[in-house]
């Protein structure tokens, strides 16, 4: 037969070499001891989510109560996962515990502070958005255009997640924006007038 | 025995590996609680204490470009994510795709399996009607109208996820896409960064798998990797451990990606295995690849991506024949917002092969040596109508090939979403070209060749196909699919007797078929530690000979496969460091048809099971279960050939650091 087991031992000793090649060599190349870690999209884009809820003032008709808990709305296919969940967990926003929910249809906002629009409703985010139109809502969103169409904050995404505040719709809200946030953010439209 | 010394490479390997590992790690590189153990990503708990500031600046890799969710597919589309992988002890693709409930996978010895969706798969567990891809790379034999298993392989730990469509989808993934997609993709390697050791001892397979990542800059990264497995062999027909097919292969590759998607994002990646499979004769098996993929976003209305490919396989048994193929493939598609409501997806697709086969024993492929191309082009619009009531997509891809000249396959969907819920319809022409299997073989190996005389005049096999779709999402923790079709085959390739002496037969397309049925899936999240997970098919195909056709084979060729499968599955997170993961499936009985006699594989019930543990953030252990119910059952094979698989047990270890 023309290959022996010797044969065959003698390929894995060459991929044993060369595994051990490229362990040493990644070893002394500049490795993950010198690079930033990276994240996943949605998991920073939660932790967004959770700045927005601590940087944004509501009015005090937004809340039934005193104690009612500040509600975070996912509209759509949910792209977060677990994390929304992980980054709120034991945090309350002004003493308020927070709630996380998911829906399909804009009626499932009534109630909501922050509303994040999935990216599966980019057909139907205008008709969306004008059944939103809230002054104590905000609107939230990574789809291409969000902030065009008249969502309050969009997130651009490339290696990095950006925020864009859409300020015509900000002026017709009764939410503050920290100038912390609006400053660190790109605002969009501060020349046109309201529509 | 020779299998001694060989099959404890592995783990002697394994551990040398790890060792090796441990002791190339320079200080402060071990994992913490602000990183993800799964991939050494920054936690939420870790982002969430992060400034604003910080926040911007944090690098993210991206999930997917596309955003059409699955709930929005109007097609049957079933997912199977990447961290399934390690939950299921899985160590093969085709033990990962059992997980898609739509797929029926039957392993026919150690080696070898069948795949398919909706009938039609030979008793040999040939199947020619599923196309395959890796990354975009296809793994169907275009030559074989096959696709060879046993050298469909990636580094498992860095999946990223395979989607899995059942039904024709020709208009948008070209030839061969009959009854279904396989589409393998493997994680960009900008979210592999750091290393990965893993390893599996066990009754059946013995595995070792190590993976480094690194950043290049500051928006690239590439990782190495290399991975071996030994299998046991599986036993004979009557139950007898003949030693028959074992087998070991061993494969190494890399992948980088640069660059950013509004500037050009390039991606390079490459693999190389050698696997031994059976001895007596042995088999022979050594690949190589190479991948380039350019993509772009020159506005978010407009997008563009460029690859080619170069594959290249070598296959040999030992004293008997040799074949030796190259590809060279160059794609682009390009995406295009046309107004609010349209949406335009075009590209071509040109593939260049050459096929070398030395003949000696039994049968020929003439000519040797071919050398044909592959052109496509495709175009899709997608509309949508009644303020979006309605989104109708339609899809035509126009393809040569070097046997059957130019083939059409048209496609028209139409999806009504609503809320929580989508119902679709869907019209479409697939085809099967012809390989050189059935235009160029002959037998016996000399001429005349008063056996099997080719088949010259053998055309692409036909689908039409016939679908609605239903889909429900009715309360967050439950979703639903279910998916009724009808196919209507032409043109099926038969064995045609040359008049009253039979001898030559000629390959022709003398049976036509229909085959219907329903797929089910049933996704539950009892509570958040607790899933459920229910799915299945029933399917009825029947054949029969056109008129003029004589199909020696009576159009029973391709008729091996269950009339239903059902499986549930359930995951159990118990605490936050054990998971324990069960699936039981049952398959009916599958009819097989070899040389005018006609058999069956009886219907078999199995359990598949896996406990994993992560001891540490950087460290999980597992231990897996296979067809727990049975010692021994066949799957698929005709008689002297139902090789019978075997109950096993296997050990895990993963590190990352």
């Amino acid at each position: 037969m023309m290959n022996t087991p010797g044969g065959f031992l003698g390929r894995v000793g060459a991929g044993r070499w060369l595994a051990c090649l490229l362990l040493v060599l990644a070893g002394l190349l500049p490795g993950p001891a010198v690079a930033r870690p990276l994240s996943r999209e949605y998991d920073v884009k939660a932790a967004f989510l959770y700045n927005f809820a601590m940087f944004i003032d509501w009015p005090k008709e937004a809340f039934a109560g005193p104690d009612s808990p500040f509600v975070i709305g996912v509209l759509g296919t949910d792209p977060f996962g677990s994390s929304l969940e992980e980054t709120v967990a034991g945090e309350r926003v002004k003493g308020r515990p927070i709630v996380i929910r998911r829906f399909s249809e804009a009626a499932g906002a009534q109630g909501c502070h922050l509303v994040f629009i999935s990216a599966s409703e980019h057909r139907r985010v205008k008709e969306l958005l004008r059944v939103l139109r809230r002054p104590t809502l905000v609107t939230v969103a990574d789809m291409p255009g969000f902030v065009e169409a008249g969502g309050l904050i969009g997130f651009v995404t490339d290696t990095r997640v950006g925020i864009r505040i859409n300020a015509a719709a900000l002026r017709e809200s009764k939410v503050l924006i920290s100038s912390k946030l609006l400053r660190l953010a790109q605002v969009a439209g501060m020349e046109t007038s309201p529509p | 025995m020779m299998t001694g010394p060989v099959s404890s490479f592995p783990r002697r390997f394994a551990a040398a590996a790890a060792l090796l590992a441990a002791l190339c790690l320079p200080p402060g590189l071990r994992a913490d609680d602000t990183r993800t153990p799964d991939t050494g990503l920054l936690t939420p708990q870790a982002l969430k204490r992060m400034t604003v500031e910080e926040l911007l600046a944090q690098p993210v890799t991206s999930m997917s470009r596309r955003p059409e969710a699955w709930s929005d597919t109007a097609g049957n589309l079933f997912l199977i994510r990447g961290q399934s992988t390690f939950t299921t002890g899985a160590q093969t693709l085709p033990d990962l795709l059992r997980l898609a409930p739509d797929l029926f996978v039957a392993q026919k010895s150690s080696s070898e399996w069948g795949i398919n969706a909706r009938g039609f798969m030979r008793s040999n567990s040939a199947s020619n009607k599923l196309l395959v891809m890796i990354d975009g790379r296809t793994v169907y034999s275009p030559l074989f109208s096959n696709v060879f298993w046993e050298s469909t392989s990636t580094f498992l730990p860095d999946l990223e996820r395979i989607e899995v469509i059942t039904g024709p989808a020709g208009s948008t993934w070209g030839s061969n896409a009959v009854n279904g997609v396989i589409n393998i993709q493997s994680k960009s390697a900008r979210e592999t960064v750091g290393g990965l050791a893993q390893a599996y001892v066990g009754t059946d397979t013995d595995s070792f798998a190590v993976r480094q990542g690194v950043n290049l800059g500051s928006n690239g990264a590439l990782r190495v990797y290399v991975q071996g497995a030994d299998h046991q062999p599986t036993l004979s027909s009557t139950g007898a451990d003949d030693d028959y097919d074992a087998w070991h292969s061993t494969q190494w590759g890399f992948r980088g990606d640069w660059g950013r998607t509004t500037t050009g994002d390039f991606t390079l990646q490459g693999d190389m295995f050698n696997a031994h499979y059976r001895k007596n004769p042995e088999l022979v098996n050594d690949a190589f690849n190479l991948l380039a993929r350019w993509s772009r976003d020159f506005t978010p209305d407009s997008q563009l991506w460029i690859r080619a490919y170069h594959d290249f396989s070598r296959t040999e048994l030992t004293g008997s024949n040799r074949e030796i193929t190259h590809s060279g493939d160059l794609e682009f598609q390009h995406r295009l917002k046309l107004t609010d409501d349209q949406e335009l997806l075009w590209g071509a697709d040109y593939r260049l092969q050459e096929d070398s086969i030395s003949n000696t024993a039994g049968f020929t492929i003439q000519p040797a040596d071919v050398y044909f191309g592959l052109v496509s082009v495709f175009a899709q619009h997608e509309l949508s109508l009644a303020r979006d009531q309605l989104r109708l997509t339609t899809g035509l891809r126009l393809e040569e090939n070097h046997y059957s000249g130019w083939e059409y396959m048209p496609s028209v969907r139409l999806a009504w979403p609503g809320p929580e819920r989508l119902v679709w319809l869907a019209a479409s022409r697939a085809v099967r070209i012809p390989s050189r299997f059935d235009a160029d073989y002959y037998a016996p190996e000399t001429p005349p060749y008063s056996l099997v005389a080719g088949g010259p005049d053998f055309k692409a096999e036909v689908v039409y196909a016939y679908e609605l779709g239903w889909r429900a999402q009715p309360t967050s923790s439950i979703s639903l699919t279910a998916t009724a079709y009808y196919h209507d085959y032409r043109d099926l390739r038969s064995l045609e007797p040359s008049g009253p002496a039979i001898l030559p037969i000629t390959i022709g397309n003398g049976v036509a078929g229909r085959s219907h049925g329903v797929e089910a899936f049933a996704d539950w999240d009892v509570t958040s530690w607790w899933r459920l997970r229910a799915g299945g098919f029933v399917m009825h195909q029947e054949t029969w000979l056109t008129a003029g056709g004589g199909d020696l084979e009576r159009g029973l060729g391709e008729v091996s496969f269950p009339g239903y499968q059902a499986q549930l599955r359930n995951t159990l997170r118990i605490g936050n460091k054990v998971t324990f993961w069960a699936s039981l499936r049952h398959v009916a009985e599958v009819p097989v048809y070899e040389n005018g006699q006609y058999g069956r594989v009886p219907a078999y019930t199995e359990l598949d099971a896996t406990l994993t543990w992560a001891a540490r953030a950087n460290l999980d252990f597992s231990l897996s279960g296979r067809n727990l119910l049975d010692a021994a059952h066949p799957e698929i094979g005709a008689f002297a050939d139902q090789r019978q698989v075997r109950r096993s047990v296997e050990a895990g270890v993963r590190f990352k650091y």
